[in-house]
């Protein structure tokens, strides 16, 4: 049940696959915008363009959200496999 | 007890002396209780003392915990005092409005201090040289060493990169997959993202790091471009350090072998790729050439504190440095705002005025934190060849730093400004700012209090009506 035997994906449904895909990009977009917003950006705002604090700030939370969710979603595949080959072998 | 036994006249106690005593003296009346304490169901305030033990007990733990308690809150003052003092570059606007410009990008050397793991060095690091560095806006990247030797090896391959830049570019194998900085550089190139211009720095913190750090600068610089072929043994040194180099490079290889034939029987795949080995020895030094190419002033540095003490018996010295750490914060905050701040000097150098010659110069370099080796453990330095880690290429912690005069005229220090110094030592923290929960919490009980007793609000005109 879980890839294996499952016939070959027809157009629509690879359309529906890409286009959830995007989906869940431009939610994880919007997350990390709004989180790295929340942790850098002085709420005073007291200039109109970003300071170089603020700028580097940005930059390593962008990098270390991206880092996290690369490292969460490989362990979260790791575990559905193996829950996978487990259902298999039973 | 020894305690000495009241005199029968001070009052005693009511009911044990009606109980004991003979009948003639009447029981005293209790003493006049305060109206109001009384009132308010507040026994009498014991008229005594408590025993000695008893006080000796209160006033040890008292002034333990005064002295923790103080400790830690000029720790944060110092803290937040040498954050301030470089806030303002967080603040500066950025000049390109497309957010392409780099910023500037420190590099922090970390590595495990010896007979001890990297996770004492990255608190240590996240204790004291963070918050300041994280203040000042800047960016910054890692080399951390698990073994001795690590962040030598990534010095050394960092400079030899630059001066392969310069020589041959022809060179790069192409089948080699590009690594990921490597691709992030191309990236850059192909969009016209230049590097930063300015100065950058180098933030090595401990002894042990700096010591690599000087070796790996040397092996760089001086060495060959290309590795040492793999199985002749490094030449044989002439030099008077040679006794001892001889033997370890001699053994070693004969050692690794069977070690590594092992290996691949057990385990094909290593955890992870082995420490390369350096291209040069300390001895080749003066043999060697410098690249004409090579720049006047190397990237300034500084070696950070890190003082790491382990054992038992050292548990005086722990404590004297436990509750000192203020001081430590001081220091460290000094030294990584000069780094924030980019000013820099030179190098000082010591000539023995007896014996002038090249041999007798003390660098600066050479006596940075050389106080930090007492406190290393003492089977760091026993020469155990069957215990050496094998996966160290070079002992480098216990060995003698040998200073280059031409690299070390090149190699610049961080260091603070008088001025800047002066504009430091006139900010004030206020109390506010490293108070605790406890106190932080009564403050703003009372600010509550008077807010609601004191002030009144002004009514907020919204709509034309007037919303309490």
């Amino acid at each position: 049940m879980f890839g294996l035997g499952r016939p070959q994906p027809t157009s629509a449904e690879k359309i529906a696959a890409v286009e959830n895909e995007l989906k869940v990009v431009a939610e994880m977009h919007s997350r990390m915008v709004k989180i790295c917003t929340l942790k850098c950006l002085d709420k005073t705002y007291r200039e109109g363009d970003l300071s170089k604090g603020e700028s580097v700030c940005l930059d390593r939370c962008a990098s270390k959200f991206f880092e996290t969710h690369q490292k969460i979603s490989d362990q979260l595949q790791k575990e559905t496999q193996a829950r996978g080959g487990g259902g298999f072998g039973m | 007890m020894s305690e000495p036994v009241p005199p029968a006249s001070t009052a005693p106690p009511a009911a044990p002396a009606a109980a004991t005593a003979t009948p003639p003296p009447p029981p005293k009346a209790p003493r006049p209780q305060n109206q109001a304490l009384r009132m308010l169901g507040i026994p009498n305030l014991p008229s005594k003392l408590p025993s000695r033990n008893w006080m000796i007990f209160w006033t040890i733990s008292a002034s333990i915990t005064a002295a923790i308690i103080y400790d830690r809150r000029e720790k944060r003052r110092n803290i937040a005092k040498w954050r301030h003092a470089v806030e303002h570059l967080a603040a500066e606007p950025i000049t390109d409005k497309l957010g392409l410009e780099q910023p500037r990008k420190l590099t922090i050397y970390l590595s495990a201090p010896p007979g001890d793991g990297l996770r004492v060095a990255q608190d240590h690091y996240t204790e004291y040289v963070k918050p300041v560095l994280a203040a000042s806006g800047l960016d910054w990247e890692f080399v951390q060493g698990r073994r001795e030797g690590d962040v030598r090896a990534v010095v050394a391959e960092r400079v030899r990169k630059v001066r392969r830049g310069w020589e041959n570019k022809e060179e790069e194998d192409p089948n080699r997959e590009p690594t990921k900085d490597e691709l992030i550089e191309i990236y850059r190139q192909q969009r016209g993202i230049k590097d930063y211009g300015g100065i950058r720095g180098d933030v090595v913190i401990g002894r042990h790091t700096w010591k690599e750090y000087l070796r790996g600068l040397h092996e760089g610089w001086l060495g060959p471009l290309v590795a040492p072929a793999e199985p002749t043994p490094l030449p044989p040194t002439p030099a008077p350090a040679a006794a001892e180099g001889d033997a370890s490079t001699e053994d070693k290889p004969a050692e690794e072998k069977p070690a590594e034939e092992k290996k691949e029987e057990e385990a094909p795949k290593p955890k992870r790729p082995p420490q390369p080995k350096p291209y040069n020895t300390t001895s080749d030094y003066p043999s060697e050439s410098l690249h004409p190419l090579t720049p006047q002033e190397l990237t300034p540095s500084i070696p950070i504190r890190e003082p790491h003490i382990l054992g038992f018996l050292n548990t005086p010295t722990r404590m004297v440095r436990f509750f000192n750490r203020r001081s430590l914060a001081d220091d460290i905050g000094r030294e990584v705002a000069a780094v924030c701040l980019a000013t820099y000097r030179e190098f000082q150098q010591q000539t023995d005025p007896e014996a002038p010659s090249a041999d007798s110069v003390q660098y600066e370099q050479a006596k940075e934190l050389e106080w930090e080796e007492k406190d290393w453990p003492k089977k760091v330095w026993k020469e155990v060849e069957a215990n050496a880690d094998k996966e160290v290429t070079e002992k480098i912690h216990t060995k003698p730093v040998v200073m280059d005069p031409r690299l070390a005229h090149r190699m610049r220090r961080f260091a603070l400004t008088p001025e800047d110094e002066d504009r430091v030592s006139k900010i004030k923290v206020p109390e506010e700012e490293v108070e605790g929960w406890i106190k932080g919490s009564f403050r703003h009980m009372y600010r509550w209090g008077v807010d609601k007793a004191f002030n009144k609000k002004k009514p907020v005109p919204l709509e034309d009506k007037d919303v309490e």
